[in-house]
């Protein structure tokens, strides 16, 4: 069979599988409407391709799919060892890097099918990640199918596409056939052409649907209907019975529950609408499923969905998501309570939580005969569930109903538990207020008695923390003590790493220098036992701890380390935190090709949370306003807004820094200095370092009052106090060029052209205007009109390719090497060294390198 | 994409000779353009040549920065306009 209009999306996978054949493997991912002819694709293009190995998994459309249910499908062709590591809790990581090593040792190359991903579930989308970042150097091609118009805004998969993004991934979308095509199938089929395309838009499926039936049928339902209509009845039941079972369903399965007859088996298979594949039966396609299973009557239904419910508990093997998925079609409230437990637990112990939050939702709702403590217990793994996966509503309503039942059965401890995650969730949503009330009700209700328990020690941490997060450090301090001593004596480790976290970080930011070394513990705890998030969140306080004090050397070391321990976990969303947050300090270290690459790239991943936007919008703002480029404004607007959403210090503050400078750069003075001020207050109050300094500065320069600048060493004060070159020099001491600079505009003609020339060299083009006009006014003679950036970093003269060919032709490289190590020809690098000992005027690579030592350029 | 307009300086003045090695240089900045989505439309340089101004559509000021190091080409300012014709109201 030939496929019509296919011609380049084949090309592009067989392209792409000779890559992976020798070693570059990569991941495809096949978009299209359902019935477009996606899967029709891969199956023709899988009978080409040997010697290889295909691996074939699907996604079903279940109330809740099961958890790495694509894997289960291939896993036993690929290395039939994985299947023991399934749904065991912890065996994830290993599961994963089991696969990974099973297709790498493959002889022969091996392309992986995994269909219609918009229904997979959380686990089978980590899979995906996991393996498509890392298929790079692996002889084996991935080709994913779903469909594009069924993934809205907030779909998980989308989240997924937005991070599948670089060299080793392509995407394919297979638009509708033309009418010249559809002609030509209805010219194959003996068929007049008139209406189809229009009728159909061009759906391959839907085309031959049409085609195979006589007359037009106004859509694929009536398609199907009419050719089950003609079928007796023992035919239909059997049609009906696999309709109403999403992806495949197995031969044994549809023996055991209707015990069908061989002739009517035969005239089922022989009508046209199902696929024999051996030991399973399918729809030729899953519309003409949907279609079938729309047409049966819900009462019938339900009978249908209990006799294969019936079928599925006989069948030990058979995953639970799919008992609970037909037991909830059957209305059997008790049989989908039972097995939506064990169900939510398999989904759990691969990573599938959102899964198993609709699991344990489910049984909620159909769990009316619990007694109480269980039914409390089940609301709490809900909650739990939901905010793992930001469904923060519905895991305060669980939560809250967890609480009432507690309250009601005098369970202390948990009520104290549940008013504790309370807080938490309303931290999470934005609601300090009520975070506040729920944090002290926990502790009065559970600081009883001489000896506090874990729960009170909990309860005293999530206080610390949420004090910590609101700079008010003597309470974290106080609280978080508390939670220490509670932690040791009890010997609880978790415990102990969060409340050590908070301490250690409040006393740092307090300007106690020993807090490091206690965040330092609380990483080696969490790191000793696993513990990802309290890693997470330990790694997140270090670079910010060392932000907030200038150190950037230190922030850069830990970000190295930290960055190592996420990329091999996929820890996406704490990496991206700490990345933003980079860019802030690539922009103040000067390092602003660097810092605006990495702010754009994170501005345009879908989703990121505000946290994550507002440092690299304040970056590509500040960028912009330095350099004189336009889109600055729209930039700091939506910072502004999404800052003081927050309600956080920690936002807002560099967001007004960045307000003011722009203003200064473009010379406006600005009406309204609330935000400021409420902004400075707040960071006296909690004496942070850093933006006491920065704000206070900005008060100052913008002459809106009288602003304390509280250390009086500090290279702000120092300015503020007309000491601008010592104020400068302190600046270059911290590594930072454009403040040094800026000091610089205080001073007198020679300390401008200093300046002048440091914005010359960062590329700030509009701070270098203000600085000649400056110079102009002052009745300076012969104002430079200002040469080029690149120029100016180095006198020579050299071009940036040429440093980079004098810096290797400095650590001893051939022409040879430094071609290779630059991915240019051995020509080209001729020429270069040529032009540089030209510019340089020296006659030897030797004397070249001696200067490149001399000038440091062998450092570039 | 939008479009901007780049101000460029060139102290030592702008030569592009009309010959095959004119060609090839802004073949080449053709080239390394399209490889970050930017386009070089037109450009206006000054009587004396010090100073240029260029047309160019791309996703973001900070690509035209990234292309211009690339083809070792100055910027003082990048600025984001919008097309105005006087003839469009006759």
């Amino acid at each position: 069979m030939d496929l019509l209009e296919r011609e380049a999306a084949a090309q592009t996978l067989a392209g792409a599988f000779d890559a992976a054949a020798q070693g570059r493997g990569s991941t495809l991912l096949i978009s299209g409407e359902a019935g477009i002819g996606k899967t029709a694709l891969l199956t023709h293009f899988a009978g080409t391709v040997a010697p290889a190995r295909v691996l074939w998994g699907g996604c079903e459309a279940l109330f809740s799919p099961r958890p790495l249910g694509p894997l289960h499908d291939f896993a036993a062709d690929l290395e039939p060892s994985l299947l023991e590591r399934f749904g065991q809790e912890g065996q994830r990581a290993p599961l994963f890097a089991g696969v990974l090593a099973a297709l790498s040792e493959s002889p022969v190359p091996t392309l992986i099918v995994i269909e219609d991903l918009h229904w997979a579930d959380a686990a089978t989308l980590d899979l995906v990640k996991f393996l498509a970042r890392r298929l790079g150097r692996v002889n084996a091609l991935m080709a994913l199918t779903y469909r594009d118009d069924e993934i809205g805004e907030g779909h998980a998969l989308r989240l997924v596409l937005g991070d599948l993004q670089g060299r080793t991934t392509r995407r394919i979308a297979i638009p509708p056939l033309s009418e010249d095509a559809v002609r030509e199938l209805a010219d194959r089929a003996g068929h007049p052409a008139d209406g189809i395309h229009t009728l159909t838009g061009g759906n391959p499926f839907f085309v031959t649907e049409v085609l195979r039936t006589s007359g037009l049928p106004a859509s694929i339902l009536d398609a199907v209907m009419a050719r089950m209509a003609r079928q007796s009845d023992a035919v239909r039941l059997l049609l009906e019975f696999v309709a109403i079972v999403p992806g495949r369903l197995e031969r044994r399965l549809l023996e055991r529950a209707l015990e069908p007859d061989e002739e009517s088996m035969q005239q089922a298979l022989g009508c046209g609408l199902l696929l024999d594949e051996g030991d399973c039966f399918a729809y030729r396609h899953e519309l003409a499923r949907r279609a079938a299973e729309q047409a049966i009557a819900p009462s019938r239904s339900r009978r249908l969905h209990a006799r294969m419910l019936e079928a599925l508990e006989a069948w030990p093997q058979a995953a639970s998501a799919r008992r609970v998925h037909h037991a909830a079609a059957a209305g059997d409230d008790a049989a989908a309570l039972r097995h939506a437990l064990p169900a939510a637990q398999a989904a759990i112990s691969h990573g599938a939580h959102r899964e198993a939050a609709s699991l344990y939702g489910l049984a909620l709702s159909r769990g009316g005969a619990l007694d109480p403590a269980t039914r409390a217990d089940l609301h709490e793994r809900h909650a739990y569930e939901c905010y793992l996966t930001s469904q923060l509503p519905a895991a305060i309503t669980s939560r809250e109903a967890a609480l009432g039942i507690w309250r009601e059965l005098g369970a202390r401890e948990a009520e104290g538990r549940s008013l504790r995650w309370l807080s938490r969730l309303h931290w999470y949503s934005g609601n300090t207020p009520e975070a506040l009330q729920y944090a002290d009700v926990a502790i009065a209700l559970l600081d009883q008695g001489d000896e506090p328990t874990r729960e009170a020690g909990w309860a005293f941490s999530n206080r610390a923390q949420l004090d910590m997060l609101a700079e008010r450090y003597a309470g974290a301090l106080a609280h978080g003590t508390r939670a220490i001593s509670i932690a040791e004596r009890l010997g609880d480790q978790e415990l102990l790493a969060h409340a050590l976290n908070n301490v250690g970080t409040s006393l740092e930011l307090s300007g106690d220098g020993r807090g490091r070394a206690d965040i330092e513990r609380s990483l080696a705890i969490a790191l000793e036992h696993g513990y990802e998030e309290h890693v997470a969140r330990a790694y997140v306080n270090l670079v910010s701890n060392a932000f907030f004090t200038l150190d950037y050397a230190r922030a850069r070391a830990t970000y190295a380390e930290a960055g190592l321990y996420f990329a091999a976990r996929d820890l996406d969303s704490w990496d991206r935190y700490i990345h933003a947050m980079m860019t802030c300090i690539d922009f103040d270290s000067g390092r602003w090709d660097e810092a605006g690459e990495s702010a754009g790239r994170i501005l345009s991943l879908p989703q990121a949370p505000s946290i994550v936007r507002i440092p690299a919008l304040v970056t590509l703002a500040r960028l912009r306003y330095c350099r004189g480029d336009s889109g600055g404004a729209a930039l700091l607007a939506e910072a502004e807004r999404l800052a003081m959403q927050t309600g956080e210090l920690q936002r807002i503050a560099p967001v007004l820094v960045a307000v003011y400078e722009a203003a200064w750069i473009e010379r406006r003075s600005m009406e309204n200095h609330d935000a400021l001020h409420a902004a400075y207050a707040l960071a006296t109050a909690a004496r942070n370092p850093r933006w006491t300094d920065e704000l206070g500065f900005w008060l100052w320069r913008a002459g809106a009052g009288d602003a304390v600048i509280p250390r009086k060493d500090s290279p702000q004060a120092l300015q503020r106090a007309g000491y601008w070159r010592v104020a400068s020099a302190a600046w270059k001491q911290l590594g930072f060029p454009l403040y040094q600079a800026t000091a610089l505009m205080d001073g007198d003609e020679p300390a401008l052209r200093e300046a002048l020339a440091i914005f010359s060299g960062l590329g700030a083009s509009a701070l270098e205007n203000g600085c000649r006009d400056q110079l102009r006014r002052l009745g300076a003679r012969g104002v430079p009109r200002g040469p080029r950036a690149e120029t100016q970093r180095n006198p020579s003269g050299l071009t940036v390719r040429e440093i980079e060919v004098l810096g290797l032709l400095a650590q001893g490289l051939s022409n040879a090497q430094i071609a290779k190590r630059l991915v240019r020809s051995e020509k080209t690098v001729d020429h270069h060294v040529s032009a540089i000992l030209g510019k340089l005027g020296v006659r030897s690579r030797t004397e070249a390198a001696a200067v490149a030592h001399g000038s440091g350029v062998s450092l570039i | 994409m939008s479009r901007f307009i780049v101000e460029r300086t060139f102290p030592a003045g702008l030569a592009v000779p009309v010959s095959s090695d004119g060609a090839k240089a802004c073949a080449g900045i053709v080239v390394n353009n399209a490889e970050h989505g930017v386009t070089w439309v037109q450009s206006y340089v000054s009587a004396d040549k010090t100073r240029s101004f260029c047309v160019y559509d791309a996703p973001s000021p900070e690509a035209i920065r990234q292309v211009a190091r690339r083809n070792d080409l100055p910027v003082d300012r990048i600025t984001a306009v919008s097309d105005l014709s006087p003839y469009f109201y006759l």
